[in-house]
């Protein structure tokens, strides 16, 4: 049995995880997207990343990003030596494509902030 | 700019843009004061997701999060004035007057029926948690040390030690350790951390950083700049257990020890502390029952843990000030 704190949302559900024949059996969740991030946290265990990276706006030192999906937790640091390389070079909307296929994979870098 | 509104909205966070908006929409004239040059108050700096999970049932970040109301407010066609100060507030018969600041107009005055204080909190220092020691640089709130890094992009140092286990302490662990720091570990004096479990989850247990519950800071070593603090374990009656010290390196201290509702503007106005929140004492309409008129929301009012309960407290202030506005104009 695994025991793990549901991070889907703010109540934190406490999860019990058994390994039976017919699959996982997931207790402790109070809604099905606990159950859900159980299965893929046993499976493959992924996470949001969010960061900043450097910009050549006068101005503005840094701009947030995040990842368009989640990424594999054991790689979160190559996901972020390549979000390092990228800059910001002019304003763009909150919500702009940054960059496509971060490490090869079909992860893209959003805007996260309005720039004034 | 008018010299009279309906409602005057003091801070442009979260808070204060949701109550600006539901004042707007019930009617009323309205206009927003934020110190900073741009609207979204503490939002701008949490770049991390988990804001209005419960409000939009999305995983927004912060930044994100203010650029929706932004874009509200924008469309309403409600004015904030930003790079201005609140210096004074008073209240003169039926009416608000207030004393403003900025770099463009000087020193000038506005008057409001109702005002809205939502002008947020502000961290607990280390003036105020009596830790031993020298007074090195190096020692910083979580909140300093997240606009440091994520709107100036400085390190703070490379290798952290944080008090407290508060959100901010937690979520600044991760941070530091994605940017490239060794974080230590997180003391926390309390048995239980104060922080959301998914935190320490997501923050200490995916990085490996470890918690120590029942340990504190005692002390503070070096000249110039930190070099080491002592840490030690506490009993049940918070008093440091001898022979349990330890001498931990570090070249920063991170301080995440709470919150403090920031209402010093309201020191001219008969309105009443409440002893438990350091905020002001309300009726459920968000109002002084002391300064009728007078509306405090969001962290202003208490600290919140979740920026939706924080919008809509605002809105709740938001609608009430616009009704006295208008009751106060027949
Ligand atoms: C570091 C941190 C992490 C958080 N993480 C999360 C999270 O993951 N999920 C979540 O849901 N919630 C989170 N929260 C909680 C939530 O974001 C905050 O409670 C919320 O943003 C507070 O909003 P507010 O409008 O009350 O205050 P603020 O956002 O602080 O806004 C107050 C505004 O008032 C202005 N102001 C103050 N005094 C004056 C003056 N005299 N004149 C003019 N302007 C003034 C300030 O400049 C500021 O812009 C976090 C909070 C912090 C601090
Ligand atoms: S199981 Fe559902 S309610 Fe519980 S923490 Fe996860 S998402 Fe939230």
């Amino acid at each position: 049995m695994k025991n793990m704190t549901c991070i889907v949302c703010p109540k934190g559900c406490s999860l019990q995880i058994e390994e039976k024949e017919s699959g996982f059996e997931v207790r402790g969740a109070l809604c099905p997207r606990g159950e859900r991030y159980a299965l893929q946290e046993m499976t493959d265990p992924r996470r949001t990343l969010q960061t900043t990276i450097r910009t050549a706006i006068p101005g503005c030192r840094r701009a947030a990003v995040r990842t368009s999906k989640e990424v594999p937790l054991g790689e979160i640091f190559s996901y972020m030596d390549a979000i390092k390389g990228v800059i910001l070079e002019e304003k763009k909307e909150c919500g702009s494509v940054l960059a496509r296929g971060l490490c090869g994979s079909d992860v893209d870098l959003i805007l996260t902030e309005r720039l004034y | 700019m008018k010299n009279v509104y309906d409602v005057i909205v003091i801070g442009a966070g979260p808070a204060g843009m949701a109550s600006a908006l539901t004042a707007r929409e019930k009617g009323s004239s309205v206009l927003i004061i934020e110190r900073e040059d741009r609207p979204g108050g503490i939002l701008n700096q949490c770049i991390h997701d988990g804001f209005g999970l419960v409000k939009f049932n999305e995983k927004l970040t912060g930044p994100e999060y203010a650029d929706r109301y932004v874009r509200w407010i924008d469309e309403a066609g409600i004015e904030i004035l930003t790079s201005t100060f609140l210096l004074e507030l008073i209240k003169d018969e039926d009416e608000f007057r207030m004393k403003l600041v900025s770099a463009e107009k000087g020193v000038f005055s506005l008057r409001g029926k109702a005002v809205v204080v939502s002008t947020g909190c502000r961290e607990r220092s280390d003036r105020q948690i009596f830790i031993h020691g020298d007074r090195p640089a190096g020692i910083f709130t979580a909140g300093q040390a997240q606009a440091f890094i994520n709107r100036m992009g400085y390190m703070p140092g490379r290798r952290a030690v944080i008090l407290g286990s508060g959100d901010i302490g937690l979520i600044m662990a991760r941070r530091l350790t994605l940017e490239g720091a060794e974080v230590e570990g997180v003391y926390e004096i309390q048995s239980r951390p104060s922080g959301l479990q998914r935190n320490i989850s997501q923050c200490l247990n995916d990085f490996s950083i470890p918690l120590h519950l029942g340990r504190t800071v005692s002390r503070v070593i070096g000249k110039g700049r930190i070099e080491a603090v002592e840490v030690v374990s506490v009993d049940e009656r918070m008093n440091p257990v001898k022979g349990t010290e330890a001498i931990v390196p570090c070249d920063c201290l991170i301080l995440s020890v709470g919150l403090i509702p920031e209402i010093d503007i309201l020191k001219d106005l008969p309105v009443v502390k409440d002893g438990k929140t350091g905020g002001i004492v309300t009726d459920d309409r968000m109002e002084s029952p002391q300064v009728p008129g007078l509306f405090s929301c969001g962290n202003a009012h208490h600290v919140y843990d979740l920026v939706d309960y924080v919008s809509e407290s605002g809105e709740i202030a938001g609608s009430a000030a616009s009704e006295f506005a208008r009751e106060a104009a027949i």
